[in-house]
């Protein structure tokens, strides 16, 4: 292909038609009261590495496995204090979601479709 | 032709007026009632499945009303157009076919109109077949028919508040039940098609009654309905004949799209035009809708002996119809009494 100096970007779209949520479906298959997520945020709030250095929003992290999409939350750095569980409404166990991430059999094949980088803020 | 043996005259067969009708004729009154339609019941009449109850809206308007009731009369295809006070302080209601019937009061239970979709034209009411109302749909499914019936895999978007805090349209007002209106279609698209996927798309949930709450959690949790905070702004066919719409994921800031096979707008409650009465338009609330004497005579309006109930006031779900109708029914009893 001829080099024209730049590269196309993924485009940053949400596209639900054609979208594959598999680590997401593994994640209910275990968790299926992760479905109750309201996105209130209240995780994301708590959340110790949600600041100027880490930026790991778990309420993102949610919604991008939800949809699909490429993590673009620095998830790795959690640190399983649990506070994002204690303060969910919903009484969710988000911690054991990031707990088993890297578990996943899925997740790989979720990094694969989405390898190429999004244009990330 | 102008009968005056009658105590109450209702205009509208909806639930409200048939909550008062009932209420009334079982405290011994005559009861005259006015319906635009062939039939009563109203808007919920025509309704497939009614929240909390789980009975159709038909069921629901006849266990209100038994079909015999000596002191009810109903006239169907009469609608009233202007209420004037006479000499002796009754009231007496003309019709557009030309009959004016009189009682000592009359109660206004004439509910509300539905928002014209069309005037949302991105959302392409009117243009692309797919694209339903919450009315459409409740009146397929109450005929039994099967809408989308031969396709597998159906992908449903349901739109929250069309035509409802809508300034564009001119609509301040919020018509509070289509929130939960949303999510029981929801479960009910999930319930008639097993393999389909239904997403819905809102601005913000007011799940404000008894069970709304559940029936959200419900949805969510049991019938994996999807909920994306964000708004359809563009609806445009495809060439396998279904329907590209586009959002925007406002959690996540980035834009969305989806091929669907059914676009379903929830559709807000609009007030009617409002009554002549002795030749002035009837006062107005804030909404638009029938407005009251004072804050706590909510169910008269600024005419004595003129009563009004239910969702003429304002949109209002079925449980508050049935309150305020019961209500407004004892007002008028109490107003017969003096």
């Amino acid at each position: 292909m001829k080099d024209f100096g730049f590269k196309p970007v993924r485009p940053n779209v949400i596209d639900l038609a054609t979208v594959q949520n598999r680590t997401w479906t593994d994640i209910l298959r275990l968790h299926p009261e992760m479905r109750s997520c309201i996105s209130c945020g209240a995780c994301a709030a708590v959340c110790p590495n949600n600041n100027e250095l880490t930026k790991m929003s778990v309420r993102r992290t949610i919604i991008e496995l939800r949809h699909g999409l490429p993590l673009t939350s620095e998830w790795q750095n959690c640190q399983m204090c649990n506070r994002c569980s204690l303060v969910c409404p919903k009484g969710l166990n988000t911690r054991s979601i990031f707990f088993r991430l890297n578990t996943f059999e899925a997740l790989n094949d979720h990094n694969q479709t989405n390898a190429e980088p999004t244009n990330r803020k | 032709m102008n009968s005056n043996h009658n105590d109450t005259i209702i205009i509208g067969t909806g639930i409200a007026g048939l909550t008062a009708a009932a209420e009334l004729s079982a405290r011994g009154r005559k009861v005259l009632m006015l319906e635009k339609n062939d039939s009563t019941g109203g808007h919920v009449g025509q309704w497939s499945v009614c929240f909390p109850f789980g009975i159709s809206g038909r069921e629901l308007a006849e266990s209100i009303l038994p079909q015999s009731n000596a002191n009810v009369s109903i006239r169907t295809r009469s609608t009233a157009s202007a209420i004037s006070t006479l000499p002796d302080g009754s009231l007496s209601v003309s019709c557009t076919d030309g009959t004016a019937h009189s009682a000592r009061t009359v109660l206004l239970a004439s509910g509300y109109g539905m928002f014209d979709a069309r005037l949302k034209e991105e959302l392409g009411y009117g243009i692309y077949p797919g694209v339903l109302t919450s009315e459409d749909i409740e009146r397929q499914w109450q005929k039994g028919e099967r809408p989308l019936a031969g396709h597998s895999n159906p992908r449903f978007a349901i739109v929250h508040c069309v035509g409802s805090r809508d300034l564009k349209c001119n609509i301040r007002h919020c018509s509070k039940v289509c929130c939960m209106v949303g999510v029981k279609m929801a479960t009910e698209i999930r319930q008639r098609y097993p393999d389909s996927q239904v997403t819905n798309y809102y601005m913000d949930l007011r799940m404000f009654d008894n069970g709304y709450e559940e029936l959200y959690h419900d949805a969510q949790l049991n019938y994996n309905v999807q909920f994306v905070r964000g708004r359809i702004s563009e609806v445009a066919p495809t060439n396998d004949g279904r329907l590209y719409i586009r959002a925007e994921d406002t959690l996540l800031g980035k834009p969305l799209r989806d091929k669907v096979d059914a676009l379903v707008l929830m559709i807000g409650m609009s007030a009617h035009e409002p009554l002549h009465v002795d030749g002035e338009p009837m006062n107005r609330s804030i909404n638009g809708f029938v407005g009251t004497a004072s804050p706590v005579q909510i169910n008269l309006t600024a005419t004595p002996g003129l009563f009004v109930a239910g969702a003429a006031k304002g949109p209002m779900n079925i449980t508050e119809v049935l309150a305020d109708a019961r209500a407004a029914a004892a007002e008028t009893d109490k107003y017969l009494s003096r």
